[in-house]
C-alpha cells in the first residue's frame, strides 16, 4: 500500500458551485415572498402564491443551500482529517447529481401544490423516498471513508458529522411515514397529536441535526485553520457533543405549548431546552476561546469576522431558544413573527454567516488561488450584517406588537381589536423593514457571488491537479480480539488500563467507530421513545370525543385543497387555553378532535385567524362567498390570490364564470372548514355552544332586559369550564346535519365531575412517572460521563507531567518497558 | 479571563487541541438548568394539575368574569333609547361610522346597498325579528346564530352598534336594485325626528 494519499477536490467543489447557486434561488424566493405578504398583487396565482412559495423558500435555503455546503464541508475536511481519500467517487457523482436534480423537482413539485403540508417536510412521499436513497449513498460514502482512514482517532468534527448522518436518517424516516393514494399524493400515517409530536420532534431536530451539528462540526474545521489557532479544550468538546446529542431530540414539544399535546410532553420540552443551553454554548465557547491571541486579525480578515458573528449568533439564538421554550414566554411569542425573527437568526446568523466564510476560506484554496477582493467580502460582511439586524429586531416588534394587540381587552371584557386584520396592518410597517433586511442580505449574496466568480477565473490551468499527501497506512490494531501478535497478554490488557487512565476512555471511542456510531444513535433514541412511546401506546392522551366522526368525502377533498394551497402557512387550527384566545375564536382545541387529521394543520404562525372553529361562525352561503370574493380587509392582506383561477377565480379573488369548473372544489373547501360548526343546520342555541362562548357575556351592550338572562355568574362559568375539559366523553351525539359540536360534558353533575377528574389524576400520575423515570436516567448518565470525564482528564493532566507526548496515538504502540513485542 | 494551561493535547492536519479545562460559568449554567428542572419536574408532578394549563385557563377565565362583573356593577349599562337611535339616522357622522362597519361587516351577508344576500333585504318594511329600532338592535348584538346572523355585541364598539342601527334605519325604503324578496312581518318604520 502507498504511503501517499490523493485528495478528491473536485466532489468539494461541485457542492461548493451547487451551494453558491442555491443560496441565490432560495433567498431571492425569501424577498419575494417577504414582499408578498403585506403587498398581495406580487402573488400570481396559482403557482406563485405565498402559501406555495413559503415552502420553497424553506426547503431550498435549508436542503438545497445549507445542504450542499454541509457535503461541501463534510467532503473537503474529512479527508484532510483522517488523511485519506473519499470513499467512491462514483457515489460521490451520484450523490452530487442526485440531490441537484432532487431540488429542482422538490421546486417543481412545490409550486405545482404537491404537499404533504408538515413545515420542512413538505416534499411529496416520492422525493422523500429519494431523499433517504441520496442519504444511505451520503453515508455509505462517509462511513467507507472512515472505513479507510489513516488517522486511527476521529477528530471532534467528524464526531459531528457522525451524528448528523444517523439523526437526519432516523427523523426523515421517522416523519415521512404515509400512506401513498397516488405518485405525488399521501396522507400522513400519524394523526392529530401525534403527528403533531412526530412533525416537531423531526422540526425542532432538522435544526439541530440538520443547521447546528454539521455546521459544528465545519466549525471545529475551518475556524481553527481561519485563525490559525488551537481549539480550546477537548474535554469541552467530549462534553458538549455528547449533552447536545443527547438533549436535543427531547425538546421538539416546545413548539407545542398550550396546544392539545399532553402536557408531560409539553413540560420535557421545556426543560430539555433548558438544559439545552449549556451544550449548544459550549460550542460557542470553544469557538470563541479558540480565538484567543487571534483577535488582532479580525481587523484585517473579512473570512474571521463572519465566523465571528457567526459563533455571536449561534449563542444568541441558542439562549433565545431555551428562554423561548418556557411556556409563558411561548405564550407570547408563539404564532407571532418574534418566531421568524429567532429563526433567522439562527439561520442567517449562524448557517449562513458560517458559510459565507467557508466558501471565502475554501474556493480560493480549492481552486488554488487568492481571494479576488477582501475588501468586497467586508462590504458583503457589513451589508450582511445590518440585513441581519434590522430582520430579527423587526421581527421582535412586530411579534410582541401583534401579540399585545391580540390580548387587549376592554374593562367591559371585549376585544380591543376584535378584528384580526387590525393588529395584521399595525405591523406592515415592520413587514418593510423586514424587505429592506432582505434585500440587504440577499444583496450581499450577490457580492459573494461576483466575488467568488472572479476568484475562480483567477484561477491556474492546474487547479484541477489533485493534492497528495504522505500519510501512511494504519496498522493492524494488535489490540483487537483474535490478533495473532502477543498483543493478547496480560501485560497488554494492563497497558490498554494504563492508556485509558492516561488519555480517557473517550480516546479509545474515537479510534471505535462502530461502537462511537452506535452510542451516538442510542442517545438519540432515549429521548425520542420516551416521549414518542407513550403517546401511541398510552390512550389517556388522547381522550376520545364520541361526536368527532370521519371526515366526509366533500370534507376531504376541501381539506386536499387547503394542503394544497399551504394555508398553514399563515392560518392555525389550534385555539390555545387563554381567554383572549376563546373569547377571540371560542373553545379551546382538544385532543379529541383531531383524530382524523392526516396530517395535523395546527400551523405555527398566525399572519391571518385561526380557522378551527370558524366554520361555525358564518353562514355556509358567507363562506363561499368569501372564497370567491375575499372581503374587502382580506384583499388588502393576501387573500386577493387565494383561490386559484383553476377553481374558477381570478387572481383577485373575482369570480369568472368561463373558466369556472363545477362548483365543487370551490364549495367542498368550505365544506371542510365549515365541519366544526353548526352551518346552516344547527339548531337553536347551538352556535353558541358550540363556540364555547356563553351568549352574551356580562357584557350585553348596554344589557338590561334579556341579557340579564344570559348573564353567568363567574361561579357558574368556572363550572361550565371545568366540566367542559374535564369531559373525557361527551354525550351529545353528533347531529345528522354533519357537524360536530365542541366537546362538553351534558352537565350531570358532581361526580361525573369527580370521576373525571380521578381520570386526569392517574393520568397525569403515568406521565409523571415517565417523566421521573427518563429524568432519572437522564441524570445517571451525565453523571457517569461527567464524572468519568472529570476524573480521566485529571488523571491524563498528571500523567502528562511524566510522560512524552509521543508515542501516545496508538495503544498498539507500547512503552519500550512494557511492550510485549520486545 | 482565567489563565489557561494550554498545553497542546494532539494535533490533525495542522489543527492542534488544547485540553483547557470547562470554563465554570458553563458549568454553572450546566448544573443550574440541570437542577432547576429537575426541582421543576417534582414540584409540577407533585402539584397534580395546580398551575397546569387548564387550572391556569379556568383561574384566568373567572377572575376576568369577577373584574367584568364588577365593571357593570359600577358602569351599568342601559340600551340606547329608540329616540337616540333615530335621532342617530339624520346625524352624518354617525352614518359615517356605521357606513364603514357596514362594509365591512355586513355586506358580506346583508348586500352593499343593504338589498339582501345570504342575509335578508333591510330596505324594505319585512322583519324577521322585528322592525323597530330597539328590536333591531337586539338581533345586531345578540345575534341569530341559528340562522346565521352572528351575535355582534362583543365584536363591535357600543357607539357603532347604535351607529349601524341607525343607519339601518335611514335606509329604509331606498329601493336598491337586484332586492331579495320580502320576508318577515310588515312593520311600517318609526318616524324619524324632525319628518
Amino acid at each position: 500500500m502507498s504511503n501517499t494519499v490523493r485528495y478528491d477536490d473536485r466532489t468539494p467543489r461541485l457542492f461548493f458551485l451547487a451551494a453558491v447557486v442555491w443560496a441565490v434561488v432560495g433567498m431571492l424566493v425569501g424577498v419575494l415572498i417577504a414582499a408578498m405578504l403585506f403587498l398581495p398583487k406580487l402573488n400570481l396565482a396559482p403557482y406563485l402564491t405565498f402559501g406555495r412559495l413559503r415552502p420553497l423558500h424553506t426547503n431550498a435555503v435549508i436542503f438545497a443551500f445549507i445542504g450542499n455546503i454541509i457535503f461541501a464541508g463534510t467532503y473537503h475536511s474529512m479527508q484532510r482529517l483522517l488523511k485519506t481519500r473519499l470513499f467512491s467517487s462514483v457515489l460521490s457523482k451520484i450523490h452530487f447529481w442526485g440531490w441537484q436534480l432532487l431540488i429542482v423537482a422538490a421546486a417543481l413539485a412545490l409550486v405545482t401544490g404537491h404537499t404533504q403540508a408538515k413545515e420542512y417536510a413538505e416534499l411529496p412521499w416520492v422525493l422523500d423516498v429519494v431523499i433517504a436513497v441520496l442519504w444511505v449513498i451520503f453515508a455509505i460514502n462517509f462511513f467507507g471513508t472512515i472505513a479507510i482512514r489513516r488517522e486511527k482517532h476521529l477528530y471532534v468534527a467528524i464526531w459531528f458529522y457522525i451524528a448528523t448522518i444517523v439523526a437526519v436518517a432516523i427523523l426523515h424516516i421517522g416523519n415521512s411515514m404515509a400512506m401513498p393514494y397516488s405518485w405525488f399524493g399521501s396522507y400522513s400515517a400519524y394523526a392529530g397529536v401525534k403527528d403533531a409530536l412526530m412533525q416537531w420532534w423531526y422540526g425542532h431536530n432538522a435544526v439541530a441535526f440538520f443547521l447546528t451539528t454539521p455546521f459544528l462540526g465545519l466549525m471545529y474545521y475551518y475556524l481553527p485553520k481561519a485563525a490559525d489557532r488551537p481549539v480550546f479544550s477537548y474535554r469541552l468538546s467530549i462534553m458538549h457533543f455528547w449533552s447536545l446529542v443527547f438533549v436535543y431530540i427531547w425538546a421538539g414539544p416546545h413548539h407545542l405549548h398550550y396546544s392539545a399535546i399532553p402536557e408531560w410532553a409539553s413540560t420535557l420540552g421545556m426543560l430539555f431546552s433548558l438544559i439545552l443551553w449549556m451544550p449548544s454554548w459550549g460550542g460557542m465557547v470553544n469557538g470563541f476561546f479558540t480565538l484567543r491571541g487571534a483577535w488582532h486579525k479580525l481587523r484585517e480578515d473579512p473570512i474571521l469576522k463572519f465566523m465571528v458573528v457567526a459563533v455571536t449568533y449561534y449563542g444568541m439564538s441558542t439562549f433565545e431558544g431555551p428562554m423561548m421554550s418556557i411556556k409563558s414566554v411561548n405564550a407570547v411569542s408563539h404564532f407571532t413573527d418574534w418566531t421568524i425573527g429567532h429563526v433567522h437568526a439562527g439561520a442567517l446568523g449562524w448557517n449562513a454567516f458560517l458559510s459565507f466564510a467557508i466558501l471565502y476560506w475554501a474556493v480560493p484554496r480549492l481552486w488554488k488561488t487568492e481571494l479576488y477582493s477582501k475588501p468586497l467580502a467586508t462590504t458583503h460582511f457589513w451589508v450582511a450584517t445590518i440585513g441581519l439586524i434590522l430582520y430579527q429586531v423587526s421581527m421582535w416588534v412586530a411579534g410582541i406588537t401583534q401579540w399585545a394587540m391580540w390580548r387587549a381587552f376592554e374593562p367591559d371584557g371585549r376585544l380591543v381589536y376584535p378584528d384580526f386584520i387590525e393588529t395584521v396592518i399595525k405591523i406592515v410597517p415592520m413587514y418593510w423593514v423586514r424587505l429592506v433586511a432582505a434585500i440587504l442580505f440577499f444583496g450581499g449574496a450577490l457580492i459573494l457571488v461576483y466575488n467568488l466568480v472572479k476568484t475562480i477565473k483567477s484561477a491556474p490551468a492546474n487547479f484541477a491537479e489533485e493534492p497528495e499527501v504522505n500519510a501512511p497506512p494504519l496498522v493492524a490494531d494488535l489490540s483487537a480480539p483474535g490478533a495473532v501478535t502477543p498483543a493478547n497478554t496480560y501485560d497488554h490488557a494492563l497497558y490498554r488500563f494504563q492508556y485509558s487512565l492516561r488519555h480517557g476512555f473517550h480516546r479509545i471511542l474515537e479510534g471505535k467507530i462502530v461502537l462511537f456510531t452506535v452510542l451516538t444513535a442510542l442517545a438519540l433514541a432515549v429521548g425520542s421513545l420516551v416521549e414518542a412511546l407513550p403517546m401511541f401506546f398510552d390512550k389517556s392522551n388522547v381522550k376520545e370525543i364520541a361526536s368527532v366522526k370521519p371526515y366526509t368525502p366533500l370534507e376531504v377533498l376541501g381539506r386536499d385543497i387547503y394542503i394544497r394551497e399551504g394555508c398553514y402557512n399563515c392560518h392555525s387550527q389550534l385555539v390555545r387555553p387563554f381567554r383572549y384566545e376563546t373569547e377571540r375564536y371560542g373553545e379551546y382545541s382538544k385532543a379529541g378532535e383531531y383524530v382524523y387529521d392526516h396530517p395535523f394543520q395546527w400551523g405555527s404562525k398566525r399572519t391571518g385567524p385561526d380557522l378551527h372553529r370558524v366554520g361555525g361562525k358564518y353562514p355556509s352561503l358567507w363562506h363561499v362567498r368569501h372564497m370567491e370574493g375575499p372581503a374587502l380587509d382580506d384583499a388588502r392582506l393576501g387573500h386577493a390570490a387565494l383561490p386559484a383561477p383553476s377553481d374558477g377565480l381570478d387572481r383577485r379573488g373575482q369570480h369568472r364564470p368561463e373558466n369556472a369548473r363545477p362548483p365543487l372544489r370551490r364549495h367542498a373547501l368550505h365544506g371542510w372548514r365549515d365541519r366544526d360548526g353548526p352551518g346552516q343546520h344547527r339548531g337553536p342555541g347551538e352556535g353558541d355552544r358550540h363556540r364555547g362562548r356563553a351568549p352574551a357575556r356580562p357584557r350585553g351592550p348596554r344589557g338590561q332586559g334579556d341579557h340579564g338572562a344570559h348573564r353567568l355568574s363567574p361561579a357558574s362559568r368556572d363550572r361550565h369550564q371545568v366540566e367542559e375539559s374535564r369531559s373525557a366523553g361527551p354525550a351529545r351525539a353528533r347531529r345528522a346535519g354533519g357537524s360536530r359540536p365542541a366537546p362538553r360534558d351534558d352537565g350531570s353533575g358532581r361526580r361525573r365531575r369527580d370521576v373525571a377528574v380521578l381520570q386526569e389524576l392517574t393520568a397525569r400520575t403515568g406521565a409523571t412517572a415517565w417523566a421521573i423515570a427518563s429524568m432519572l436516567f437522564f441524570l445517571a448518565v451525565w453523571l457517569f460521563v461527567t464524572v468519568r470525564v472529570f476524573r480521566a482528564r485529571a488523571e491524563e493532566l498528571d500523567a502528562h507531567a511524566r510522560l512524552p507526548l509521543e508515542g501516545d496515538g496508538d495503544p498498539a504502540e507500547l512503552p519500550a518497558g512494557a511492550s510485549p513485542r520486545a | 479571563m482565567a489563565q489557561f494551561e494550554d498545553k497542546v493535547l494532539h494535533e490533525l492536519d495542522g489543527i492542534k487541541e488544547y485540553d483547557n479545562p470547562m470554563p465554570g460559568w458553563l458549568m454553572a449554567i450546566w448544573w443550574g438548568s440541570l437542577i432547576f428542572s429537575a426541582a421543576y419536574l417534582i414540584f409540577y408532578a407533585l402539584s397534580f394539575g395546580e398551575g397546569s394549563m387548564e387550572s391556569e385557563f379556568r383561574a384566568d377565565t373567572s377572575q376576568a368574569l369577577t373584574e367584568i362583573q364588577a365593571h357593570y356593577d359600577a358602569n351599568p349599562m342601559v340600551p340606547p333609547s329608540a329616540a337616540e337611535l333615530l335621532a342617530g339616522a339624520k346625524n352624518a357622522a354617525v352614518l359615517d361610522l356605521a357606513a364603514a362597519r357596514f362594509t365591512k361587516s355586513c355586506a358580506p351577508c346583508h348586500g352593499a346597498q343593504a338589498q339582501g344576500l345570504i342575509g335578508p333585504n333591510l330596505t324594505d318594511d319585512r322583519w324577521i325579528h322585528g322592525g323597530s329600532v330597539e328590536q333591531i338592535f337586539q338581533s345586531l348584538a345578540k345575534g341569530w346564530p341559528a340562522k346565521g346572523m352572528p351575535p355582534w355585541g362583543r365584536a363591535m364598539k357600543p357607539e357603532e352598534l347604535s351607529a349601524l342601527v341607525s343607519y339601518v334605519r335611514s335606509l329604509q325604503g331606498t329601493n336598491p336594485p337586484n332586492p331579495k324578496p320580502a320576508e318577515g312581518e310588515p312593520f311600517s318604520p318609526e318616524p324619524l325626528p324632525g319628518s
